[in-house]
C-alpha cells in the first residue's frame, strides 16, 4: 500500500522516463531532471532509485541485444510499466489534491 | 570489469572510479560507470580535461552514499531495522543487538570468553616459546646478513662443533673472504652484587668479539681489542638480564667493581635488552675478554691447547664477499690445519674434520638441536591448538544450544522479513564481542606467561632463562587465531540458527518442539572432536608422566643423595703439581673433620652435571698410537673416597687408595663398558692402556672395574669411562663434595670453611648435587607440566561440553520422556537411555584420542625414555580419569529425568 506512494525524487525520475520515451537510460535521465529542476543528481542516486522502482515494479530496466551505446559502452534503457504509469497519476493527483486549495502565488 | 580498458576512457581519475565501483550494487556497476564515461569524454570535448576530471570526482563524490545505500538496502532487512549507511553501521547494530542479548544472559559471555581466551593465551605463548627457541630473531647485530658462523667437525662426525682458540689466527688468515673473526666460549660464573650471590651464564670472548658483531652497549660501553691489550683485562659487560638481577636495574652499575667468579671485575657497560648468547637460546648474562677469568689474567695452557676446543667462531664477510667463497677458502684452511695436526683434525671414523661457513640466520640456532626443538616445539604448539580445538567446540556448542533456545525469536525475525543471509550475519556478529574480549584475555595470558617464564629459575645453579616475548609477530598471530576461533564457533549455530523452520518454531514458543535426534549432528561431532582432544592431551601428559617416573627411577650408577658440592680454581696460586696435590690433600682432610661431614672428596669433574670433560685414550700401549688406534672415554680424576662416597659399585679389583699417590704408579679404574670395548672375554686387571693429556701420552694401568654409571646425561648410551687419581692427574679446578646426614646440613660448609684467596675462581657455587643431576630431567617435567595443565583444562571443558550435550537433550526430549514415564516406562530406563547417549559419544572420541597418539608416540620415541606408547600404566591411567569424569558429566543432568513430573511437562503444551 505504502508502495503506491513515490518520493519526490522517484516522482522526477518516472517523468523524465515517461518524457524520453526510448531514448530514456542513465544519462538522459540525470540530463533531463538536471535541467527541468536545475539540481544536480549524482550516478549514485539515480540508479539507486531506479533499482527500487523496478523491485516496486514500476520501471523495467533491460538492456538492448546490441549495444546501441557510443563506442560500445553498455546502456541500460527504462520504461515505465503501467503500474508505474498509475503511480505516477496517482502521485500527481494526490498532489494535486493536497495542493487544491493552498494559495501558491505571493 | 573488463571494461576499464576501453578507449576513450583516457584521463579519468582512476581512484575515484575504483572507489566508486567498490560502493555500486553489482547490477548497477558496469552501466552507471559507462554512464559516468560518456559524460566524462563530453566534458573532455567541452571544457577541457582539467574540468572533465574535477566534474568526474564531484560525482563520485556525490555517488557514493546513495550507492552504498543501493548496495545494502537492496538485501531485504529495511522492514524492521532501520536501512544502515554502510557495512559498518549495519555491523555495529548487529553487534548491539548481540550485547543486548548477552546483557540477558552473562554467563553465557562468561563461559566463552574464559574459555576461548585461556585457549588463545595458551597456544600464543606456545607460539612465542617455539620462536624465541627454534627461531630466535637477531638483536643488537650489525648488518647481520654480513655475519657467518665458522663450524668445526666434531670427533664424533657431526659438522657443527666450536673451534680451539688455537685455530682462530689460522682461520683468519686462510679466509680472506673475511674482514676478521671472533670467537665466544660459554662460561658460567658467580657474582657478588647488590642483591646478594648470582649465578650468570655468559661468555667469555675475544677482545675483538664487540668490534665484530656490532653490538653496543645500552649503557656504559664495551671493550675493544686495545683496551685489552693495554689495561686490565678484567673488565665486563653485563647483560641487559643479568643487569635488572644483579643491580635491581640501577644505572650506578656502570664503573663497579665486582666479584665475578672470585676475581675483582669492572662492569664497564650494559647490551641491550634482548641480546642472546649464541651458544644456548638464552639471554647472555655477561662478557668477559678470554683469558680474563684465568689465573693472572693470560690465556692459560689449558686455552692455548690446541685440543680443547670451546669456541663458537663468527666471522664477518668483506662487503662482496659471499658464502660460497668464504667456504672454498674455509675448506683449504681446513686441509692445512689438518696437514698441521693430522690427529687432533681426524674424526673418529678416519675422516679429515671439515669447516662450514654458515649464514647468521642459518646458526642462530645450533643446526643439530633446531631440528629436535622444532620437534618438540611442534609437540607444544599442537597441545595448545588441542586445548583451542577443545574451547572452539565447546563454545560453538554453547551457541548453537543458545540459537535453539532462539528458535522463536530468529523466527519472529524470519517471518518479519529478516533474510537468511541477514540471520547469518546477525549470529556472527554476536562473536564479535566474546571473540574481542577473549581475545584481549589470550594476549593479557600470553603477556604474563612469558613474563612468568622469564621469571623461572631452575632449581639448579645454572640461570636458564628463556626470553620469549609477546611482539608484533606473536601479536599479528594472535590476531588471526581469534578471528579463525571467533568465525569457528559462531560459523556452525549460525548455520544451524538460520535454518528456522518458521510454523513449528513459532507454534511451540519455548523452542522445546521439533526437533528430531538427527538434526543435532553438529553438536554430536564437536562433543567427539572434544574428547578426542582432551583424551590426547591427557594421555600425552601420562606418557610424559610415565616417562619421568621411569627416569628418576632408573639406576644412575651412583647416588647423589646427601651430597654438596662447590668447585674451586686454584691456578692464581702457581702451584707445582705437587704443591698443587698437597693443597687438596690439606683441604680434603680439613673438610671431613667438621663435625656434621661424614666424608669429603675432590675431583675434576662431577657426574651428571654440565661439566665434563671427554678424553683420548688407546689401548695400544707403550708407544705414540696411530690416529686409528684412538679411541674416545670420559675421564675424571677424584681423590680416594670419591668412588665410595658416590657408592659406585665396584665389581672388580679395587678403588682408588691414598697409596696411590703422586709418587706411585699410576693407576686407573675403568668402567664395564671400557672393558667391554677393549678387552672383551679378558681380564682387565693390570693392563696398560695410555691416555692423551695435552698432546702427550700417559700410561695407566688398570687396578679396578666399576659398574656402568650415568655421566653427561641420563640417557646416554653406555660410555668407556676412565676414573684417574687426583694425585697423579693433578688440576687446579676441581669441586668439593661433602656428604652429610643430608645436603642441606653440609651446603653452608661449602660457604663458611672454603676462604677463597683473591684471584681464586669459585665457577659452581654450593649446591647440592641431586638439584644439579635434576636438571637432566627439566625437559621432561617441562613437557609434562604442560601437557598436564593442558590436559586438565581440556577436561574441565570437555566435562561441561558432555554436560551441556546431554542436560540439552533431556530438556528436548521432555515431553517424550513425560509421555514414557506416563505410559509406564521406568524412570531409571529412560535415564539410562539418556546416559548412554552421552557416553557412546565420549567413548568414540577417546577411542580416537588415544589411537592418534600412540600413532604420533611412534615418532616421539627417543623423548619417551623407555617408556612405550602403549604403556598400560599411562592408558589405564588416562581411561580411568576420563571414564570417571564423562560418566559424572553424563549423568548428573540425566538425573533429571527422574524428577520429571509427567503431568507437569505434559500440560504445558
Amino acid at each position: 500500500m505504502s508502495e503506491r506512494f513515490l518520493a519526490e525524487f522517484e516522482l522526477y525520475v518516472m517523468l523524465a522516463v515517461a518524457q524520453l520515451g526510448d531514448d530514456a537510460y542513465g544519462v538522459s535521465v540525470r540530463r533531463r531532471i538536471e535541467d527541468r529542476t536545475g539540481r544536480t543528481v549524482s550516478v549514485g542516486a539515480l540508479y539507486t532509485a531506479l533499482a527500487r522502482l523496478e523491485k516496486k515494479g514500476f520501471v523495467h530496466l533491460h538492456e538492448p541485444d546490441s549495444s546501441s551505446g557510443r563506442r560500445g559502452r553498455p546502456r541500460r534503457y527504462c520504461s515505465l510499466t503501467e503500474e508505474g504509469l498509475g503511480a505516477v497519476r496517482h502521485s500527481m493527483s494526490m498532489l494535486e489534491r493536497m495542493a487544491d486549495g493552498v494559495a501558491l502565488e505571493a | 570489469m573488463g571494461d576499464s580498458k576501453r578507449e576513450g576512457t583516457h584521463g579519468i581519475p582512476r581512484v575515484s572510479r575504483w572507489l566508486l565501483a567498490r560502493c555500486l550494487h553489482d547490477d548497477d556497476r558496469r552501466f552507471a560507470l559507462a554512464d559516468l564515461e560518456e559524460e566524462f569524454d563530453e566534458a573532455v570535448a567541452a571544457s577541457g580535461l582539467r574540468r572533465a576530471r574535477a566534474q568526474y570526482r564531484r560525482q563520485v563524490f556525490a555517488s557514493l552514499g546513495p550507492a552504498l545505500r543501493g548496495r545494502f538496502g537492496r538485501t531485504g532487512s529495511n522492514t524492521l531495522t532501520r536501512t544502515p549507511d554502510s557495512i559498518l553501521r549495519a555491523v555495529l547494530a548487529d553487534v548491539r543487538t548481540s550485547v543486548r542479548g548477552y546483557a540477558r544472559t552473562p554467563l553465557v559471555l562468561v563461559v566463552t570468553v574464559l574459555s576461548l581466551g585461556v585457549g588463545i593465551g595458551a597456544s600464543s605463548l606456545a607460539f612465542a616459546l617455539f620462536r624465541s627457541v627454534v627461531y630466535p630473531s637477531p638483536v643488537g647485530l650489525e648488518a647481520p646478513e654480513q655475519l657467518v658462523t665458522l663450524y668445526r667437525g666434531t670427533p664424533d662426525g657431526e659438522r657443527h662443533g666450536h673451534q680451539a682458540w688455537a685455530d682462530l689466527d689460522a682461520l683468519r688468515e686462510g679466509i680472506p673472504q673475511l674482514v676478521d673473526v671472533a670467537g665466544a666460549s660459554m662460561i658460567n660464573a658467580s657474582v657478588e652484587g647488590p642483591l646478594g650471590r648470582q649465578t650468570l651464564l655468559g661468555e667469555e670472548v675475544t677482545p675483538n668479539y664487540f668490534d665484530l658483531t656490532g653490538i653496543h652497549a645500552a649503557a656504559g660501553r664495551v671493550f675493544s681489542p686495545e683496551e685489552i691489550r693495554s689495561g686490565d683485562p678484567r673488565v665486563a659487560v653485563l647483560g641487559y638480564d643479568a643487569w635488572q638481577r644483579v643491580f635491581g636495574g640501577s644505572v650506578d652499575a656502570v664503573g663497579q667493581v665486582v666479584r665475578l667468579a672470585g676475581l675483582s671485575f669492572t662492569i664497564i657497560g650494559v647490551a641491550p635488552e634482548g641480546v642472546r648468547s649464541r651458544l644456548i637460546p638464552f639471554p647472555t648474562d655477561v662478557w668477559v675478554p678470554v683469558g680474563s677469568l684465568s689465573a693472572g689474567g693470560v690465556i692459560n695452557e689449558e686455552r692455548r691447547d690446541p685440543s680443547s676446543r670451546g669456541f663458537l667462531t663468527l666471522g664477518r664477510l668483506r662487503t662482496g664477499a659471499t658464502i660460497v667463497q668464504a667456504q672454498s677458502s674455509a675448506s683449504r684452511t681446513a686441509e692445512a690445519l689438518h696437514d698441521e695436526r693430522p690427529v687432533l683434525w681426524t674424526d673418529d671414523a678416519g675422516r679429515a674434520q671439515p669447516i662450514t661457513v654458515v649464514s647468521e640466520a642459518g646458526s642462530r640456532v645450533r643446526p643439530e638441536l633446531r631440528a629436535g626443538g622444532s620437534l618438540i616445539g611442534a609437540f607444544f604448539l599442537l597441545a595448545a591448538g588441542l586445548v583451542l580445538a577443545v574451547a572452539c567446540s565447546n563454545v560453538a556448542g554453547l551457541f548453537i544450544a543458545r540459537a535453539r533456545k532462539r528458535r522463536a525469536e530468529l523466527a519472529l525475525r524470519r517471518s518479519l522479513g529478516a533474510t537468511r543471509g541477514r540471520l547469518i550475519r546477525m549470529m556472527l556478529a554476536e562473536g564479535v564481542v566474546p571473540g574481542t574480549l577473549a581475545g584481549i584475555l589470550g594476549v593479557s595470558i600470553a603477556y604474563l606467561g612469558t613474563e612468568a617464564i622469564g621469571a623461572l629459575t631452575l632449581p639448579v645453579d645454572v640461570p636458564l632463562r628463556l626470553d620469549a616475548d609477546v611482539d608484533g609477530l606473536v601479536l599479528a598471530v594472535t590476531f588471526l587465531t581469534t578471528v579463525a576461533a571467533g568465525l569457528a564457533f559462531s560459523i556452525a549455530p549460525a548455520l544451524e540458527g538460520a535454518r528456522v523452520d518458521l510454523y513449528a518454531a513459532l507454534k511451540s514458543a519455548r523452542g522445546t518442539g521439533g526437533g528430531r535426534r538427527s538434526r543435532f549432528r553438529i553438536k554430536d561431532g564437536l562433543v567427539v572432536a572434544q574428547c578426542a582432544a582432551t583424551a590426547t592431551l591427557l594421555f600425552g601428559a601420562a606418557l610424559f608422566f610415565r616417562t619421568l617416573d621411569v627416569a628418576t627411577d632408573v639406576d644412575l650408577g651412583f647416588d647423589p643423595d646427601g651430597i654438596a658440592v662447590a668447585s674451586r680454581d686454584i691456578s692464581t696460586r702457581e702451584l707445582s703439581d705437587r704443591e698443587g696435590v698437597q693443597f687438596v690433600r690439606r683441604l680434603r682432610d680439613r673438610m671431613a673433620s667438621l663435625p656434621e661431614v661424614r666424608a669429603a672428596a675432590i675431583s675434576r669433574s662431577l657426574e651428571l652435571t654440565l661439566y665434563q670433560m671427554g678424553t683420548s685414550v688407546s689401548v695400544a700401549a707403550g708407544v705414540e698410537p696411530a690416529s686409528d688406534q684412538l679411541a674416545e672415554a670420559w675421564r675424571n680424576a677424584v681423590t680416594p673416597g670419591y668412588i665410595e662416597m658416590m657408592d659406585i659399585p665396584v665389581i672388580a679389583g679395587r678403588a682408588l687408595l691414598e697409596s696411590d699417590d703422586e709418587d706411585a704408579e699410576s693407576v686407573a679404574v675403568v668402567n664395564e663398558t671400557f672393558v667391554e670395548r677393549h678387552w672383551p672375554g679378558e681380564d682387565p686387571l693390570d693392563r696398560v692402556f695410555s691416555v692423551r693429556v695435552g698432546e702427550a701420552y700417559v700410561a695407566y694401568r688398570v687396578v679396578g672395574v666399576v659398574a656402568d654409571g650415568t655421566y653427561r646425561d641420563f640417557d646416554d648410551p653406555p660410555t668407556p669411562f676412565v676414573f684417574t687419581s687426583l694425585y697423579q692427574d693433578f688440576t687446579p679446578r676441581f669441586a668439593i663434595a661433602l656428604e652429610g646426614s643430608t645436603a642441606e646440613a653440609v651446603l653452608p660448609l661449602l660457604r663458611s670453611e672454603i676462604d677463597l684467596d683473591e684471584g681464586e675462581v669459585q665457577m659452581v657455587g654450593p649446591s647440592v648435587l641431586a638439584d644439579q643431576v635434576s636438571f637432566q630431567f627439566m625437559h621432561l617435567r617441562i613437557a609434562s607440566t604442560v601437557l598436564g595443565w593442558g590436559g586438565i583444562f581440556g577436561l574441565l571443558l570437555a566435562a561441561m561440553g558432555l554436560y551441556g550435550v546431554v542436560a540439552f537433550a533431556v530438556a528436548q526430549r521432555a515431553r517424550e520422556m513425560a509421555l514414557r514415564i506416563a505410559l509406564g516406562a521406568e524412570r531409571l530406563d529412560v535415564t539410562r537411555a539418556v546416559a548412554r547417549e552421552g557416553l557412546t559419544l565420549a567413548a568414540i572420541g577417546v577411542v580416537v584420542g588415544v589411537v592418534f597418539v600412540v600413532w604420533v608416540a611412534r615418532f616421539g620415541q627417543g623423548i619417551l625414555f623407555g617408556v612405550r606408547p602403549t604403556d598400560p600404566v599411562a592408558l589405564i591411567g588416562t581411561l580411568g580419569v576420563l571414564f570417571a569424569v564423562t560418566l559424572t558429566a553424563t549423568l548428573v543432568p540425566a538425573r533429571q529425568i527422574l524428577r520429571v513430573d509427567p503431568m507437569a511437562t505434559l500440560g504445558r503444551e
